[in-house]
């Protein structure tokens, strides 16, 4: 029973760092309809970033000022430099975002090839662990429900209580009639697209002590990030948090107890979702 | 919606490209104008991908040693082709055709994961030309040597390597149970049920088998799982993750892990003090005290700036064993040729005195090592030293193990 604990908890704070790499993707999604691809080249580009400059400055805050920021420049790149060219071309611009993916593992690999994982412990304060049921469980992945659940918070609020927030609801239910009433929607959308990225980063970071860093992380991170993204439902914090939760329970627990199909089961998972609900968990319907 | 669940299924999708059967062309035999030709060395070196950390030290020390042999042997200059195999299975196969069919290489060095060298003995046996690696043989090899005669290898089996662990965990160590986490390919599996064989014949008992998909980085839910036993059998990549998670979730019990040549040099530094104390079983360590080991340490950390690890070794092995066979056949490297002299020679190399055996495999000792700290570097400390030892056959299998109720 104490295992059965322990590993639930430890599947919540898996969940809550694919909480925080979804939302990023949700947010872009919902209110540019592009489904950035590239947003796991981003959370892998965000790990690097992250560890070159906690190794150079010995400061583990260093390191998440570098993924935070450095990776919102890199958004800032792409956005200016690349999908305003497609306007209104979103297919095409999911498209570009593909092949930014595989442009951004190859630089790595070219760049930071060897050796294959990068480890980075969490930094001393939080590194210990407690006891939770007799069990020694790391305060670090404590400490990640935790950030998960004060970005939530803090998403929900300028979604919710700010003017900017209101104005990308608005965008996400009706993209025209804002445009319309004089907005300067690309601003918004470009300002999103900044955030979601550098919260594509940060979690990168975030997760490295739990999942080190490798040039290929972003792939296998981004699909686990589409299926919180579709289970919880586009345009919804709260849904794209439920998904995390609980796709990051079910793999948690299914490496625990059923290690040959751990695999399979969150797509299982997201599969029955689908056929029961089609607009996800908390997802509007279409 | 539904855009979302195509895109999310291309991107989870992989085709690797179709590949035809190979057309086998006749390997260049020796005539006066071939004599002054370079000599063609291909080597397919996983560069880039999982196996990126050994990939660029088999790089660098093969170099060293065809530079150190003045480029040349025989009167005949050496071309050395490097092609990075990404550590996949169907690059390789790609790669090693055109070093095959465009470049006609004499000889091939062969890359070093298993699931590689597996797709690459069937696509290079129809060839004929030698294929020599700097570890171990996987299973292909072990069942057909007669059909694979081409393929040559250094380290010792797998299967060896699983035994000689069985058999100093049991016996001087005392254990008695073991709890095992491997990764879920034939790297994991091969080694490891030598390893159960072995220790099951002994009077061991296996409590624990988990089988972790590849790519998985956080080990937390396996490590929680574990169950009691003396000591923990470890079969994974990447583990310096491992390591440090394990230690930070309470470190349970020792550790023998079957990756030899999985931890090269930066990986060592990466594990630190969470690899100390954990014992393994391969062909060399820098520790080793012999006149001809220690005269390699040195004329390498001259060239080099750093003490050789396991895979600058067993490359510049590798490539004093191909040099040793052109010397011998006075330049001729023909495909049978070279395949006889390879069987015959006996080469001066850092192990010592080397030849092959009639199945192709290194003549040289194993150890037992475990890890230690030495002029603050973790290396291997030799425990113990015995021959290699092949098996005919290891009949352990999961199912049966599963049906006999200890599993979970």
């Amino acid at each position: 029973m104490e295992l059965l604990a322990v590993n639930t908890l430890n599947g919540i704070s898996y969940g809550m760092l694919l909480f925080l790499i979804a939302s990023g993707l949700a947010l872009v999604f919902g209110v540019m309809g592009v489904l950035n691809l590239a947003h796991g080249a981003f959370y892998m580009l965000g790990a690097y970033l992250g560890i070159i400059a906690t190794r150079a400055g010995g400061n583990w805050l260093l390191g998440l000022l570098a993924a935070g920021v450095g990776i919102a420049l890199v958004g800032l790149a792409v956005d200016r430099g690349l999908l305003r060219h497609l306007y209104r071309q979103t297919n095409e611009q999911v498209l570009l975002t593909v092949g930014l993916i595989y442009i951004l593992i190859n630089v790595v690999r070219w760049l930071w090839a060897a050796p294959n994982i990068w480890t980075q412990s969490a930094p001393s304060t939080l590194s210990g662990v407690v006891s939770m049921l007799g069990i020694p469980f790391p305060v670090y992945r404590l400490v990640l429900i935790l950030v998960g659940v004060a970005v939530f918070i803090g998403l929900w609020l300028l979604l919710e209580k700010t003017r900017a927030g209101a104005i990308v609801r608005a965008g996400m239910d009706d993209k025209q009639m804002v445009m319309g009433l004089g907005v300067n929607y690309g601003l918004v959308s470009s300002a999103v697209f900044v955030l979601g990225s550098a919260m594509g980063g940060l979690a990168g970071f975030l997760g490295t002590p739990i999942l080190g860093a490798t040039a290929d992380m972003g792939t296998s991170t981004l699909l686990l990030a589409v299926v919180v993204t579709i289970v919880g439902g586009v345009g919804s914090v709260q849904g794209t948090l439920v998904g995390g939760l609980l796709i990051g329970l079910v793999d948690g627990l299914g490496k625990a107890y059923f290690p040959f199909y751990a695999m399979f089961i969150p797509y299982i998972v997201m599969i029955i979702i689908l056929l029961v609900r089609p607009s996800g968990l908390l997802g509007k319907a279409q | 919606m539904a855009m979302l669940i195509v895109v999310a299924l291309a991107a989870a999708c992989t085709s690797p490209a179709p590949t035809t059967s190979p057309q086998p062309s006749a390997s260049p035999s020796a005539s006066p104008t071939a004599a002054l030709a370079p000599i063609k060395v291909g080597a397919l070196f996983d560069m880039t991908g999982m196996g990126a950390s050994w990939g660029a030290m088999m790089k660098q020390a093969t170099e060293f040693a065809f530079n150190e042999a003045g480029g040349q042997v025989a009167g005949r200059k050496i071309q050395l082709i490097i092609e990075d195999t990404g550590t996949d299975p169907t690059i390789a196969v790609d790669k090693a055709r055109k070093l095959l069919e465009l470049d006609k290489v004499d000889v091939i060095i062969g890359p070093v994961w298993t699931n590689e060298t597996e797709a690459l003995y069937s696509f290079i046996q129809p060839y004929g030309v030698p294929f020599i690696h700097a570890t171990s043989v996987c299973a292909p090899r072990l069942n057909d040597p007669q059909k694979y005669n081409m393929v040559f290898a250094i380290g010792a089996t797998e299967w060896s390597r699983g035994y000689s662990t069985a058999d100093y965990a049991y016996d001087k160590l005392g254990y008695r149970t073991a709890s095992v986490i491997i990764h879920d390919y034939a790297g994991g599996w091969v080694p490891f049920e030598a390893f159960a064989q072995r220790f099951e014949e002994k009077g061991g008992k296996i409590v624990q088998i988990q089988p972790v998909p590849f790519g998985v980085t956080d080990w937390s839910p396996f490590i929680l799982n574990l169950k009691q036993a003396d000591m923990l059998f470890l079969g994974v990549t990447g583990a310096p993750q491992f390591l440090h998670q394990y230690k930070q979730l309470g470190g349970k019990f020792p550790l023998a892990f079957i990756g030899y040549e999985w931890m090269p040099l930066a990986d060592k530094q990466d594990a630190g003090d969470d690899a100390l104390g954990m014992i393994t079983s391969g062909e060399w360590s820098s520790l080793i005290n012999t006149p001809e080991n220690n005269a390699f340490i040195a004329s390498y950390q001259k060239a080099v700036g750093r003490v050789p690890d396991c895979w600058d070794e067993s490359s510049y092995t590798v490539v004093k064993i191909i040099l040793g066979a052109i010397n011998s056949t006075k330049g001729d490297t023909s495909s049978k040729a070279l395949i006889d002299a390879l069987y015959k020679i006996t080469v001066d190399t850092p192990r010592g005195k080397l030849s092959f055996d009639p199945g192709g495999w290194a003549k040289h000792s194993q150890y037992v090592f475990k890890y230690v700290k030495s002029d603050s570097l973790v290396t291997l400390e030799p425990l113990a030293e015995h021959p290699i030892n092949h098996p005919a056959k290891v009949t352990w299998s999961y199912s049966t193990w599963q049906s006999k109720g200890t599993g979970t």
